[in-house]
């Protein structure tokens, strides 16, 4: 019964941990700009975080070591300060953007600018990671997530043509703004396979003392989980192009998404939209602040526990308390959320190398994974991961300047 | 007397290898393809997407001001959107460089971004007034502009 039920609650959290800032945004701009054309991309994102949160865990609960603890042990630390500077980098841009969805949520609610409310958002943030657990801290955001749910209903409600929604599954040249078509695929792919989402996954593997006897439920949990996450984010897309497509609105700002559930649910489409934009990317907030600091007190041997008082593990509480106000700066001085997510999530993409492919290696290394290995599948479908991964670092930088304006 | 010094097999005058030359090559090649982007930063795409701009924004504010009237958001939410639109329009009628369209479409194009301009800044006014009915009167003038703004990206050429 308890396993069916950690089934359950990480398949919940999966959904919670897919949906936020970034794949909201480059969802609603990719169905309001190009039809349901770029589906496809959201179900490449989708298969490939599968592959690696269901190998990140795998690792963590065989060797008993997070993913950041196995790069810098197997590869050296000469090795290992590349993706820790990435790492840390790009979690402070994606964290910036996620408290910017929040405060643009609460701006949404309140009317209040959306500069005042990233200092606050920093404090609430701060204060759960000071005071909550890992459990109440992954579990509770993710069950308050579920109002992204109402995403889902709002594109069944409004009738789809369902075989053009299939027809979307399959990449197909766009017809106008290449760039721009190509940049939002990129940004997309970006926001569902952040390397902070795996870092996180596999050091909450070794929070809740995961062991050989979870093997299934990882399968399990990350390929359910994320399955329905990129249901949802396909659902943002799907509502984006009955909404937006055909009063011609491009989506520019967060604002703008105030009005993407109305036409569906009325004013609870504006309260559920407010609700998902805001827990959700508060979740995340909470996610990224600790995982930054998970990757910095893996990297220097610090004690580390989101259980355990901040007192005992002073450093480690230290890093999420200055990554998650550092972060929020850029929001308080009013920088462009939306321009911001959409340049971290194509950031994000460019960098993926430097996790996946040592990744690659290290899931087959017999010291850390012995019988449980990758296998030729398993090889085969990290393998893709990895050449999409080194595609993504090519293009993603000029796709910034050629489309991303 | 000095002498030039000797070339090595496979290398140009300054003294570089081959190699070297075509990676600066390379290198040149890629700031000059990206260099006009990293220096007008994104967004100048000319009138076309000025227009087409324009047009989303002006959408935008008619759909706020429908979802308002039908209660479906907060007059503050309404308001803050309406002063961004209202924001946004002015930046994009500033920057609007009418000449890059064909001379017929100019005028009619210069007409249409700043009746646009001009109802969504009243609008946004009405919104801050909570003054219903200047709402729809400035609404029902959005979208006439919207209209004009949808002919005109009609009858120009996809980039």
């Amino acid at each position: 019964m308890s396993k069916i039920l950690e089934i359950a609650l990480g398949m919940v959290t999966g959904i919670g941990g897919f949906l936020e800032a970034g794949s909201i945004a480059t969802a609603a701009q990719a169905g309001a700009d190009f039809g349901y054309q770029l589906i496809w991309a959201i179900g490449v994102g989708t298969l490939a975080l599968i592959i690696l949160l269901e190998m990140s865990g795998r690792l963590a609960l065989v060797s008993h070591r997070t993913l950041a603890d196995a790069i810098r042990e197997r590869f050296g630390v000469g090795y290992f300060i590349v993706p820790l500077v990435v790492g840390l980098v790009l979690s402070l841009l994606v964290l910036s953007a996620e408290i910017g969805g929040v405060a643009f949520a609460l701006q949404m609610a309140t009317g209040v600018s959306f500069q005042w409310w990233a200092l606050p958002v920093a404090l609430v943030g701060w204060l759960l990671l000071w005071k909550g657990t890992f459990g109440a801290i992954e579990k509770g955001t993710a069950f308050l997530g579920l109002v992204a749910v109402s995403i889902a209903v709002a594109a069944l409600r409004l009738h789809p043509d369902w075989t053009r929604v299939g027809a979307g599954l399959l990449p197909t040249q766009p017809t106008h703004e290449r760039a721009r078509y190509w940049f939002l695929a990129v940004s997309i792919v970006g926001a569902s396979i952040s390397p902070y989402l795996y870092y996180f996954y596999s050091a909450g593997a070794i929070e809740d003392h995961w062991d050989l006897s979870y093997l299934g439920i990882n399968r399990i949990v990350a390929a359910l989980g994320n399955l329905f996450g990129g249901v949802l984010a396909a659902a943002v897309l799907v509502v984006a192009v009955l909404v937006f497509g055909p009063r011609g609105i491009h989506v520019e700002r967060f604002e703008q998404l105030g009005l993407l559930l109305t036409p569906a649910l009325g004013r609870w489409g504006f309260v559920f939209l407010v609700a998902t934009l805001g827990i959700n990317c508060f979740s995340a907030t909470v996610e990224i602040a600790l995982s930054a600091a998970y990757l910095l007190a893996q990297s220097f041997g610090w004690e580390w526990a989101e259980d355990a008082r901040p007192s005992e593990h002073a450093r480690f509480s230290l890093a999420y308390t200055v990554a998650i106000f550092l972060a929020a700066v850029p929001i308080a001085l009013g920088v462009d959320a939306l321009k911001l997510t959409n340049v971290s999530m194509a950031l994000t993409a460019a960098s993926l190398p430097v996790t996946v492919l040592p990744l690659l290696v290290l899931m087959n290394d017999r010291y850390y994974l012995h019988k449980h290995r990758n296998g030729w599948a398993g090889n085969l479908a990290l393998g893709a991961v990895a050449v999409l991964s080194v595609v993504l670092l090519v293009v993603a930088i000029p796709l910034q300047f050629l489309g991303g304006g | 007397v000095e002498h030039e010094p000797q070339m090595r097999p496979g290398s140009t005058q300054r003294g570089r290898t081959r190699s070297e030359a075509r990676v600066a090559r390379g290198v040149g090649a890629a700031l000059a393809l990206f260099a006009p982007a990293m220096l007008t930063g994104c967004g100048s795409g000319g009138a076309r997407q000025t227009l087409q701009k324009v047009a989303s924004w002006t959408a935008t504010a008619r759909m706020a001001a429908d979802e308002l009237e039908a209660r479906h958001t907060t007059p503050r939410y309404t308001g803050k959107t309406l002063a961004v639109a209202s924001d946004q329009v002015a930046s994009q009628a500033r920057s609007f460089a009418p000449n890059d369209l064909p001379g017929a479409l100019r005028a009619p194009a210069v007409g249409a971004v700043t009746a646009a301009r001009q109802a969504i800044r009243d609008m946004s006014r009405a919104a801050e007034r909570r003054d219903g009915a200047a709402l729809a009167r400035a609404a029902a003038r959005a979208d006439s502009a919207d209209r004009a703004l949808d002919a005109l990206l009609a009858a120009l050429p996809e980039r």
